[in-house]
């Protein structure tokens, strides 16, 4: 095996095993056992989990590639959640009025979806392409200002059509055309389960966005300007233009990511639906180096992290609170980066050794 | 005049944590060390007050217990970013997510409970009247300058966060001056945590709501400087008090709170697009 894969898959593992170390004794210092928890684990599992998992890593995909595809350009765009309520509020209300069969629907809600989270990442990257100000900072500003925001206009959209929704707290239903089909219509055996068809979708992206970083001219001025901007500036690259373009792509795709709920399962928009998909995200993109393609990976590997939470969820002997997952993901992110900074060094300084012998 | 009293003293409860905060955050990146784990220090600060105060049945030992925490947090911090030289941004999200995720996973195992702790009666601390934690905020940017301008210690901090190359070839310990930096800014917000958590007699998840991130666009705005971030802190607890009087006074924003909710945030975005660009940043910042 090349050198350059050893370094893309021993540290993500090394930094997975090690976070689900200290998860062993996260759970020992809660006074229940580490085994117990693992096969009450195994005992739960079935079919449906395996549908599950794939529609959470259908909304990760989506948010894994946002942080990801940013990150290539040197931006860490930690506004997720708030990119995504925003894309599936505007998916949810529009999907209403959605004309048309589903191949004209589903595209048009998925493209306001794409434009709602845009749209809210809009002014972090203005902000931060002419202004100078750290993305961090204005995304989790953003985040916070989308919470009550989205209460807000809620609130006023269930004042407005009081008669149909009565005391719910979400958004009509989206029209027949926008629903998309749960994968179950394919196979039989995840019936019962979230899963559905938008999985294909959330592949395609990954291979899209991995072409447009490699192959493609905006890849080529994106990855210039994360390596080194004022490499990139002399080059002729508009480092404002690129930043900008990269939170804006970064945003739709954290829209994007409610679609599985909005369009393939609930058929509305909900106030804190998908609650921790943007962070979960970040711990994607770290787990995946970056890399469009192994975003996909990673995002099954944080989905089967959160259906295994879900599933030991609870106070018994055997149970462990579903917070442990948020945990790990914590340890994940950082751990894959040490693994990864330490086992970088050891490549350069056995090269050093190497040229020290010849 | 009363009105204006009022005000005041509503101002001065907001501003607490964030002073706290951003005193600590400005002597971690004068020292070179982003600090956007500010967040996750407030939170884990609140949490371990409560969390001590109930174990230890004292005051002081709720506020022992956090200021431990925060130097554990922090110190993980100067670790990873110091030792393993992890991105420092990338670090600090990493530990607000485990701050999050820690809290809550403790709130269910010791009070059983996902939103928040029982009322702990050892959680409080008060002179007469007087909340000696809002004293103490306020003294804070003042200590946090003298550290920074007045000791050999902030001195070294200083050469460490402008040119560590430099500091090195005066016989400067980087690694360990920063870390002592990053542990303090630890300490510092810690306190901020308390406040929040012993003002209420309890710890409910996700109480800090974004303050770090305030506290940290404070000292961005105050240039570095813990004496002008002291200002930014109350202008932007002076909004939040100023919605409180807007909500009370106003029947439009007691239907909507969430338009009175939105405004310091909204101000701090404010505040950081007009200064952000004229505020010089400690050279070796970040890196």
């Amino acid at each position: 095996m090349t050198r350059r894969a050893l370094l893309a898959i021993v540290p993500p593992l090394a930094g997975l095993l090690f976070a689900l170390l200290i998860g062993a004794i996260v759970v020992r210092l809660t006074g229940k056992a580490p085994t117990l928890v693992v096969a009450h684990l195994w005992n739960e599992m079935t079919a449906v989990d395996a549908g599950e998992v794939i529609y959470l890593a259908t909304v990760y995909i989506f948010t894994g590639l946002s942080v990801a595809y940013a990150f290539q350009a040197g931006l860490f765009n930690i506004g997720g959640e708030g990119q995504l309520m925003v894309g599936g509020f505007v998916m949810g209300v529009l999907g209403v009025h959605a004309p048309g069969p589903s191949f004209v629907a589903v595209p048009l809600c998925l493209v306001a979806g794409f434009a709602g989270g845009a749209a809210w990442a809009a002014l972090p990257a203005v902000l931060r392409a002419w202004r100078n100000v750290h993305e961090v900072v204005t995304t989790i500003l953003m985040n916070l200002i989308a919470g009550s925001a989205a209460s807000f206009f809620l609130l006023q959209y269930r004042a407005a059509h009081k008669d149909v929704l009565k005391e719910a707290m979400h958004t009509l239903p989206i029209a027949d055309g926008a629903q998309v089909r749960p994968l179950e219509a394919l196979f039989p055996s995840l019936e019962g389960s979230h899963a559905s068809t938008l999985i294909f979708l959330a592949l395609a992206c990954s291979g899209l966005v991995s072409w447009i970083v490699w192959r493609t001219r905006t890849g080529y001025e994106l990855r210039a300007t994360g390596a080194n901007p004022l490499a990139a500036h002399a080059a002729g690259i508009s480092i404002p233009v690129v930043m900008t373009k990269a939170l804006l792509v970064s945003g739709g795709l954290s829209g994007l990511a409610a679609a599985p709920f909005v369009l393939a399962n609930n058929h509305y928009y909900e106030q804190d639906m998908l609650a921790g998909a943007g962070f979960t995200g970040i711990a994607v993109a770290v787990l995946a180096g970056n890399d469009a393609l192994r975003v996909v990976l990673a995002a099954f590997l944080m989905a089967a992290l959160a259906q295994a939470g879900e599933l030991v969820n609870g106070s018994k002997e055997d149970c462990v609170p579903k917070e442990i997952v948020i945990v790990l993901q914590a340890v994940v992110i950082v751990s894959v980066l040490v693994a990864q900074g330490v086992a970088r060094r050891m490549v350069l300084a056995a090269q050093a050794r190497r040229a020290g012998h010849e | 005049m009363s009105e204006v009293f009022a005000l005041a003293s509503a101002t001065a409860r907001y501003a607490t944590p964030l002073l706290f905060a951003a005193s600590g955050g400005a002597i971690s990146e004068r020292g070179g060390i982003v600090n956007i784990a500010l967040e996750g220090l407030l939170l884990g600060g609140a949490y371990a007050a409560v969390a001590g105060a109930s174990v230890t049945d004292s005051t002081v030992g709720g506020l022992a217990f956090a200021l431990g925490a925060g130097a554990a947090l922090a110190a993980l911090h100067a670790l990873v970013t110091i030792r393993f030289r992890v991105n420092q941004i990338v670090s600090g999200v990493a530990l607000n997510l485990l701050a999050a995720g820690l809290t809550k996973l403790l709130l269910q195992v010791q009070f059983h409970s996902a939103s928040n702790s029982t009322v702990v009666d050892a959680a409080a601390l008060s002179w007469g009247s007087v909340n000696p934690l809002i004293v103490a905020a306020f003294a804070a940017p003042f200590l946090a300058h003298a550290i920074l301008e007045r000791t050999t210690f902030g001195l070294r901090l200083r050469a460490a966060g402008e040119h560590p190359e430099a500091a090195v070839s005066l016989g400067i310990r980087v690694g360990w001056v920063r870390a002592a930096g990053v542990v303090l800014s630890g300490l510092f917000a810690s306190l901020g945590g308390v406040y929040l958590s012993y003002d209420l007699h309890q710890f409910s998840a996700n109480m800090t709501n974004g303050r770090g991130f305030m506290a940290l666009a404070a000292v961005i705005f105050g240039g570095w400087r813990p004496l002008r971030a002291l200002l930014a802190c109350l202008l932007f607890a002076g909004l939040e008090a100023g919605g409180d009087r807007l909500q009370a006074s106003y029947e439009v924003f007691r239907e909507t709170p969430e338009l009175v909710q939105v405004l310091p945030y909204a101000a701090t975005l404010l505040v950081l697009a007009v200064t952000a660009r004229s505020a010089r940043a400690p050279a070796a910042l970040g890196k």
